[in-house]
C-alpha cells in the first residue's frame, strides 16, 4: 500500500504539483477577503448572565461610544490649559461622526436665573480673559460636575468625545492619535485617549505590526535552524514549502467561511512553523538514513520512511490537533476559532508533509545525498546522553527532582491569577495603558459597571425615593476598591439647594424626574443616562479601581445584598464591561479545565488504539500530567496571568509534548525487537531517540521564541512558557518513560511481515 | 369768536388726548413674544386674554403652557408641562415700550414654595425674531 502509494505520487508528481499550486492560488485569494475583528465584547459568549444583563443595559440607557481624552500639563496657568481644551474641543467637533465634546468649557450646571426661576450655564464662562482665581473658584463651587474634567491638582484635564455609532470609528480614532501625537511633540504636554471601545483599535494596530514582524522573523529563524539541522537546501524547502501551504489552505477556508482575523488566530502561522517542520525533520532524516543503504533508490528510502513514520506521524499531528481542538468546546469565540483552525492547519501540515514531501526529493539524485559524519556537536551530544542515561537507569538521585517540583508546584499554582481586563493584553506603554493609568491615578480608577435599580411598583419620582437611592449610592462608594459612582443626585442636589436650601426636595425631585419638562435637550440627555424614560428605573455608574485584587463581582453581591435587604420594593440589575471582564476570567478558567480534559482523554485513547496497550498509555500520559502541573505552576511563578491568549499555554504544550513520549515508546519498541535487555533497548533509544527529539524540541522552542518580540504581553508570555514547556516535555517524557519501562516492562508487539 | 375759539381748543385738546390714550395702552400690552435674557434662547409668547406659552428657540423639547393675569406692576402666571405644574408670581417694570425688568416674587413647583432669584430679570420684546 505505502509502497504504491509512493509510486502514484511519484509517477504523477506534475499533475499533483500544478494542482496544489491552483488551489494554493485559490487559497491566497480567499485570504485577502478575510476581515480583522479583534471587538473584545464579541470574544465574549452571548448567551451568559452577564453578557444577556450588558444587552439589556444598552437597550434601555444611553450607551454611547465615548472616548477619553486627556490632557497632563507640566506648567501653564489654569486659564492657560483651559484655553488650550477649548482649541482641542472645537477641532475635534468638527470631525465628522463627532456627536458632542463635552468638558469644563462647555460643562453646563444649573443656576438659580431666568424666567422660570432656574436655567443652565457653563461652568466657566465663554470669556477667555476671566483670571485664574475665578475659574479655580467655578470649578471647586461645582465638585460633583467637574470631578470627570480636572483633576484635583489641576495638572490633568480631561474631554470626552461622543461618537456616532454608525460613524467611521478608526478614522476618528486615527485623526484622534494623529492630533494626540502632534500635541506631544509640544514641550510640557502630554495627552492621552482611552475608551472601553478604542482597545480593538489598538488591538489591530500592534496586531499588524506584530504580524509583519513576527512572521518573517519567524520563517528566517526555521529557515536557518532547518539548514542546521539538514545542511540541503531542498530538503529546507521541502519542509517549508508544506508548511506554507497547510498556512494558505488554513487562512483560505477561514476567508471561505467568512470567520473574523482576531488577535489569538494571529499566532497561528508563527505556532504551525515550528509545529509543521517537526514532521518533516522526521521524515526527511529517516529517508536520509535509508539512502544510505547501498542499492537504495528514492522510491525505496521513501517507502522505508513511510513505513516506519506515517503512522507516528499521523498519530502525533492527531494528538496536536486533539489538544488545539479542545478549545473548539470553549465558549469564547476567539478561542474556539484559534482551537478549531490551528487543529486544521497542524492535520492539513501532515497531509502536506506526507505528499509534498516525496515530490521534492524526487528531484534529487540519492547519490548526492551526504553520508552522516559525527561533528562535535553530536560527540557532545552523545555525552549527555551517557549521563542522561546514567542518571535515569543508574543513579537514583532523580528522586531529589520530584519534592523540588512538588514545591513549586505548590507556590506556583498560589501565585496563578486570571486576567480579565481586556486593556492588559495590550503593551504597557500603549496609549490606553498609560491613559488607563492615568484615570485610575486621577480620576478613581478605569473600571466601568452600571447599577440599575428598577422600582417593582410605581416610578422613582418622590423625594424619599432620592433618599434611598442617596443612602444607597454611599454605601456602593463605601466600597473597597469603588472609586466613584455617578448618577442624578449631584443634579438633584444642586437643584434642590437651588430651590430650597436643603439637599432634597420634592420640587426638585419633581422638576429633575418629570418626563419632558422646563429642563430642554441638554439636562434631557444628561437625565436619560440616569433614568428611563418611564420612570420606573434608574442607573448608578460605577467607576472602580483596576486593581487585580479588587473583584467587582464581590461589590455586585454586596450591591445585591444590600438591595435584598434595604430595598426590597426595588429589583437591582448590575451589568457592564468591568462585570463582563470578570465573568469572562470565570469563563476562562472553565475553558481552561474543559479544554484539559478535552485533551488528555483523546490523546490517552489515541495512543491506547495506536500502541494497543493501555500501560503505554498511562507512561505517555504520566509525563503529561506532571508537566500540566509544572506549566501552571509556571504561570504563578513567572506572573503570568490566565487570559484568552495564554489559557492556549497548556494544550499547547500538551499537544506538541505528547509527540515526544510516542516518538520515544516507538523508537523503544523498534529497540526492543533488537536487543531483548531491557536496559540496553532504553540506553539504544535515549541515544537515538533522543538527538531527534532535542532537535524537534530546539525547533518549536526557537520557533515560539520569536513571540518574545510581540507587542502583546500575553504573547510574549505565551513564547516564553511554551519555549520552557517544550524541553520540559522533552525532558519529562524521555525520563519518566524511560524510568517506567526500566521498573515496569513494556510489552513489544511482533514485527509485521513486510512485503518484498 | 373768543368764545368760539376756546371752545373749539378744548374740543381739540379733549380729541387729541383722547385718541392719545388708547393708543399707549396698546403699545404697554404684553401680548406678543418676549425674549428673556436670562435664558438661552426662551421666548414667552403671551396670546389671547390669558394664555401663556414657553418655547425655546434652540432647544425644540423644551416647553410649556399656561395661563396668566398681570396688573400695570405685577403678573401672575400657571405653566403646565405633563403632570408638572409650575406657578410663579413677578413684578415688573417697563423700561421703554419694548423691555421689561421683571423680579419673581412667589414660585410654585406642584405647590411646594421654592427660593425665587433675587435679580431683575431683562425682557425684550422679539416678535418675528
Amino acid at each position: 500500500m505505502t509502497y504504491r502509494s509512493i509510486r502514484f505520487l511519484l509517477r504523477y508528481r506534475w499533475p499533483i504539483l500544478s494542482l496544489i499550486l491552483l488551489s494554493l492560488i485559490a487559497g491566497g485569494y480567499l485570504i485577502t477577503t478575510i476581515k480583522v475583528d479583534n471587538d473584545t465584547f464579541k470574544a465574549v459568549p452571548p448567551d451568559i448572565k452577564p453578557r444577556v444583563d450588558y444587552e439589556r443595559l444598552k437597550k434601555e440607557f444611553p450607551a454611547p461610544f465615548n472616548i477619553l481624552f486627556l490632557a497632563q500639563f507640566e506648567h501653564g496657568t489654569l486659564t492657560e490649559k483651559i484655553d488650550s481644551l477649548r482649541s482641542w474641543r472645537q477641532q475635534f467637533g468638527a470631525q465628522p461622526g463627532v456627536t458632542s465634546v463635552t468638558d469644563l468649557t462647555s460643562l453646563q450646571v444649573p443656576v438659580k436665573k431666568g424666567f422660570l426661576g432656574l436655567s443652565g450655564a457653563p461652568v466657566i464662562p465663554p470669556d477667555s480673559s476671566i483670571d485664574v482665581e475665578k475659574v479655580r473658584s467655578l470649578v471647586k463651587a461645582n465638585p460633583e460636575f467637574c470631578r470627570l474634567f480636572i483633576s484635583d491638582d489641576e495638572k490633568t484635564l480631561g474631554m470626552i468625545i461622543a461618537i456616532d455609532w454608525k460613524a467611521d470609528r478608526t478614522a476618528i480614532l486615527d485623526m484622534m492619535t494623529t492630533k494626540v501625537h502632534t500635541i506631544n511633540t509640544a514641550p510640557g504636554i502630554k495627552t492621552y485617549i482611552t475608551s472601553d471601545a478604542a482597545v480593538s483599535y489598538f488591538i489591530d494596530k500592534a496586531m499588524h505590526h506584530d504580524f509583519r514582524l513576527l512572521l518573517p522573523i519567524c520563517f528566517a529563524l526555521i529557515f536557518l535552524l532547518l539548514y542546521r539541522v539538514f545542511r540541503n537546501m531542498l530538503h529546507v524547502l521541502a519542509s517549508l514549502c508544506a508548511v506554507t501551504a497547510a498556512l494558505i489552505w488554513t487562512f483560505g477556508i477561514m476567508g471561505f467561511l467568512g470567520v473574523p482575523f482576531t488577535i489569538v488566530t494571529s499566532i497561528i502561522p508563527v505556532i504551525i512553523f515550528p509545529i509543521g517542520v517537526a514532521d518533516a525533520i522526521h521524515l526527511i532524516r529517516t529517508f536520509k538514513t535509508a539512502a544510505e543503504i547501498k542499492g537504495a533508490t528514492t522510491q525505496s528510502a521513501l517507502t522505508t520512511t513511510y513505513r516506519e513514520l506515517l503512522k507516528p506521524c499521523l498519530l502525533t499531528s492527531l494528538t496536536t490537533s486533539a489538544g488545539f481542538a479542545s478549545f473548539v468546546l470553549s465558549s469564547i469565540s476567539w478561542n474556539k476559532t484559534f482551537g478549531l483552525f490551528t487543529a486544521i492547519a497542524v492535520l492539513l501540515c501532515y497531509v502536506f508533509n506526507i505528499v509534498l514531501l516525496p515530490l521534492f526529493l524526487s528531484f534529487e539524485k540519492i547519490s548526492s545525498i551526504s553520508t552522516a559524519v559525527e561533528t562535535t556537536e553530536e560527540k557532545l551530544l552523545d555525552r549527555f546522553w551517557d549521563g542522561f542515561i546514567h542518571l535515569t537507569l543508574v543513579s537514583k538521585k532523580w528522586i531529589f527532582i520530584l519534592p523540588v517540583l512538588a514545591v513549586l508546584f505548590v507556590i506556583g499554582v498560589r501565585a496563578t491569577r486570571v486576567e480579565n481586563n481586556f486593556m492588559m493584553m495590550l503593551p504597557p506603554g500603549n496609549e490606553l495603558r498609560k491613559s488607563d493609568t492615568f484615570m485610575a491615578k486621577h480620576f478613581g480608577g478605569t473600571r466601568f459597571f452600571s447599577v440599575v435599580l428598577e422600582k417593582k411598583d410605581g416610578t422613582i419620582t418622590s423625594e424619599d425615593d432620592w433618599k434611598r437611592i442617596d443612602t444607597f449610592t454611599n454605601f456602593i462608594s463605601r466600597q473597597e476598591g469603588v472609586g466613584n459612582v455617578a448618577s442624578l443626585l449631584p443634579l438633584i442636589n444642586r437643584v434642590s439647594e437651588l430651590l430650597t436650601k436643603n439637599r432634597f426636595s420634592a420640587a426638585a425631585v419633581k422638576l429633575v424626574t418629570a418626563p419632558g419638562g422646563f429642563s430642554g435637550k441638554s439636562y434631557g440627555k444628561f437625565i436619560a443616562n440616569f433614568l428611563s424614560e418611564d420612570r420606573h428605573r434608574t442607573r448608578l455608574q460605577v467607576i472602580s479601581r483596576n486593581e487585580s485584587e479588587i473583584l467587582t463581582l464581590t461589590i455586585a453581591d454586596s450591591i445585591e445584598g444590600y438591595v435584598a435587604r434595604r430595598l426590597p420594593d426595588y429589583t437591582v440589575l448590575v451589568s457592564g464591561p468591568a462585570i463582563l471582564g470578570e465573568a469572562m476570567g470565570v469563563i476562562l478558567m472553565k475553558t481552561l479545565v474543559t479544554s484539559l480534559i478535552a485533551t488528555v482523554i483523546p490523546v490517552f485513547f489515541c495512543i491506547v488504539v495506536f500502541f494497543r496497550s493501555l500501560r503505554i498509555g498511562i507512561y505517555c500520559s504520566i509525563p503529561i500530567l506532571l508537566l500540566m502541573g509544572f506549566v501552571y505552576a509556571m504561570l504563578g511563578l513567572f506572573g503570568v496571568s490566565i487570559n484568552m491568549i495564554t489559557v492556549v499555554i497548556m494544550n499547547t504544550c500538551i499537544g506538541i509534548g505528547i509527540d515526544y513520549a510516542i516518538h520515544f515508546v516507538s523508537g523503544y519498541q523498534h529497540a526492543a525487537r533488537i536487543t531483548a535487555n531491557r536496559f540496553d533497548a532504553l540506553a539504544a533509544t535515549i541515544r537515538l531517540k533522543g538527538t531527534p527529539i532535542l532537535f524537534n524540541t530546539l525547533v518549536v522552542g526557537v520557533g515560539f521564541c520569536v513571540l518574545f518580540v510581540s507587542s502583546f504581553p500575553p504573547i510574549r508570555d505565551f513564547g516564553l512558557l511554551v519555549f520552557i514547556s517544550m524541553f520540559v516535555a522533552a525532558g519529562f517524557c524521555i525520563f519518566i518513560i524511560s524510568l517506567a519501562i526500566s521498573r515496569f516492562g513494556l510489552p513489544v508487539p511482533k514485527p509485521r511481515k513486510v512485503p518484498s | 369768536m373768543k368764545q368760539i375759539a376756546l371752545v373749539f381748543l378744548c374740543c381739540c385738546t379733549v380729541l387729541v388726548f383722547a385718541e392719545k390714550k388708547p393708543v399707549k395702552k396698546t403699545a404697554r400690552s404684553l401680548n406678543g413674544t418676549w425674549c428673556t435674557g436670562e435664558d438661552d434662547g426662551m421666548l414667552l409668547t403671551f396670546s389671547g386674554k390669558d394664555t401663556l406659552t414657553v418655547t425655546s428657540s434652540s432647544d425644540e423639547s423644551m416647553g410649556g403652557s399656561g395661563r396668566y393675569t398681570n396688573t400695570d406692576s405685577t403678573f401672575s402666571a400657571t405653566l403646565h408641562n405633563g403632570d408638572l405644574v409650575l406657578a410663579m408670581q413677578y413684578r415688573y417694570r417697563w423700561k421703554g415700550n419694548d423691555t421689561i425688568e421683571a423680579k419673581a416674587t412667589m414660585f410654585t413647583i406642584d405647590s411646594e414654595a421654592v427660593d425665587v432669584p433675587e435679580e431683575w430679570m431683562s425682557m425684550e420684546r422679539c416678535d418675528g425674531k
